[in-house]
């Protein structure tokens, strides 16, 4: 089909990922998914690309799109550790970061070529990017890392190309079994919910939005008052301990 | 006399913070590619943009006795659109940014060279509160350190983390990749530091030295869409977007 639009999508393969490349081909979108392992998706719109982000330098595009523009890059891989910082290794802290943070930067940089005008770029933020990452620090260090980056990027790249984030709230998926989480609760949300709601944001215009109604407001907050957190957790401590 | 550790005390701010901190009767460890002029100051080499070369420097810290202060200042910028900027620049901004304040936390905190109460110093940029188009990979290390000491507050009660966000100063790095064209709208260094170690001896989370920063950084946080638009506005390079 030469009408449905190109999308290429990382982190295909699980979670939110790939309930957003579901929801993307069932809206007749011609797909690219990137992961570690095979896909589980069988489905004659969607590529699918077997590779290691944490090398994405050495990843070579160019075979798959064949000069093919794309209309919609969404940066969604991403992984964390949930523990004490000071037990985590350098080696998991390195990967984080050159997962959540130098992956989408340098995937960015090499399709910026590969765009359309009037292409949107989009990244998976978090609401650990705003909110205090307690025992998730180096996560929440490259979510926020990702946030500024799209925040000035988007004015370079204007009005051609759109820079975008999607911050979901914590989600019932496997990510966080894999990052040593195990309190998972009923009020988090459900991957297929916040992928639907992600594709009516694809029509919309505000650069940035929240998988729930009440963290714009709590974004905004902190932005204006940083230090919130540390004096709220201080009042508490003291409470407590007199 | 208390332990303090700087990271690139060589010249510019860190060299300015190296010498109040050393007024102030504390023992100083430089850990930086180049040699401290100051002669009470303790040299480690290390390059900073190189995780083993920060292992490596580890073992010259081991022996030391735990630091009760500790200013993570090394940075690097790169003020270049996105599309221009060579991949060499990017790898060392976000190495040398971002992750080796991370990774040197995390090696003093699981070696034990911190202090029941440490006080650390994080130099963050003003880019935080502004948005910092045409330059968005130093923007993004910066925003990226930042919160990383945020979360760390609420990990670390006992400690305290002060963060800094400077606005254009008179060094040569800043001299060669910020805004300003006019020098005489730069903060001097020497100023800037006595600025921060005032706050930093008052127990003060977050400043911006200087007058202006100081009303840019209120700004940025009220307005900060407006900012960055300001920024954009600001710093578009001249030739920008022609051959599109």
């Amino acid at each position: 089909m030469t009408d449905s639009k190109l999308a290429l999508i990382t982190g295909a393969n699980q979670g939110l990922g790939l309930e957003i490349t579901k929801a993307l081909l069932t809206n007749n979108w011609q797909v690219y998914g990137i992961d570690l392992n095979e896909s589980p998706i069988k489905n004659k719109n969607y590529t699918h690309i077997v590779f290691d982000l944490t090398n994405t330098q050495d990843l070579n595009l160019s075979d798959v799109l064949m000069n093919k523009k794309l209309d919609l890059l969404v940066c969604n891989a991403g992984f964390g550790y949930y523990g004490d910082f000071s037990l985590q290794s350098i080696e998991n802290l390195q990967n984080t970061i050159a997962v959540n943070f130098k992956s989408p930067l340098l995937l960015t940089k090499k399709l910026l070529n590969s765009m359309k005008a009037k292409s949107q770029i989009i990244f998976i933020g978090s609401v650990s990017g705003f909110l205090p990452a307690k025992k998730h620090e180096a996560y929440g260090a490259t979510k926020a890392a990702i946030l500024g980056f799209a925040r000035s990027l988007r004015r370079e790249l204007a009005p051609n190309i759109a820079v975008r984030v999607y911050h979901p709230g914590p989600m019932k998926t496997e990510f966080h079994q894999r990052a040593g989480f195990t309190n998972i609760k009923d009020s988090f949300q459900n991957p297929e919910d916040v992928a639907k709601h992600f594709i009516c944001w694809l029509e919309k215009f505000d650069w940035q939005t929240y998988s729930r109604l009440f963290f714009r407001p709590l974004h905004r907050l902190l932005v204006a008052a940083p230090t919130l957190p540390t004096h709220i957790h201080r009042v508490f401590t003291r409470l407590k301990h007199g | 006399m208390a332990n303090a550790l700087i990271t690139g005390a060589s010249k510019g701010l860190g060299l300015e913070l190296a010498k109040l901190i050393s007024q102030d009767n504390y023992k100083i460890t430089n850990l930086s590619r180049s040699q401290c002029p100051l002669p009470e100051v303790k040299n480690i080499f290390s390059d900073l943009s190189a995780i083993d070369s920060i292992k490596e420097s580890l073992k010259d810290l081991e022996s030391s006795e735990p630091f009760e202060l500790v200013v993570f200042n090394a940075g690097y910028n790169k003020a270049q659109t996105f599309e221009g900027l060579s991949l060499d620049d990017l790898n060392s901004m976000i190495d040398t940014n971002l992750s080796s304040p991370i990774a040197l936390t995390n090696l003093l905190f699981a070696n034990n060279l911190i202090s029941g109460h440490t006080r650390f110093i994080f130099i963050s940029s003003l880019s935080h509160q502004l948005g910092y188009p045409y330059a968005a990979v130093y923007a993004a290390t910066k925003d990226g350190l930042t919160h990383f000491v945020r979360s760390l507050r609420n990990s670390y009660p006992q400690h305290y983390f002060q963060l800094v966000f400077p606005g254009p100063l008179d060094t040569d790095m800043a001299r060669e990749n910020s805004p300003l064209e006019k020098s005489n709208n730069r903060l001097s260094p020497t100023k800037a530091a006595q600025s921060i170690y005032k706050s930093h001896k008052k127990d003060v989370l977050e400043m911006s030295p200087g007058f202006t920063p100081t009303i840019l950084n209120c700004f940025g946080r009220a307005f900060p869409s407006t900012m960055d638009y300001a920024m954009e506005k600001a710093l578009k390079p001249k030739n920008f977007g022609r051959d599109r």
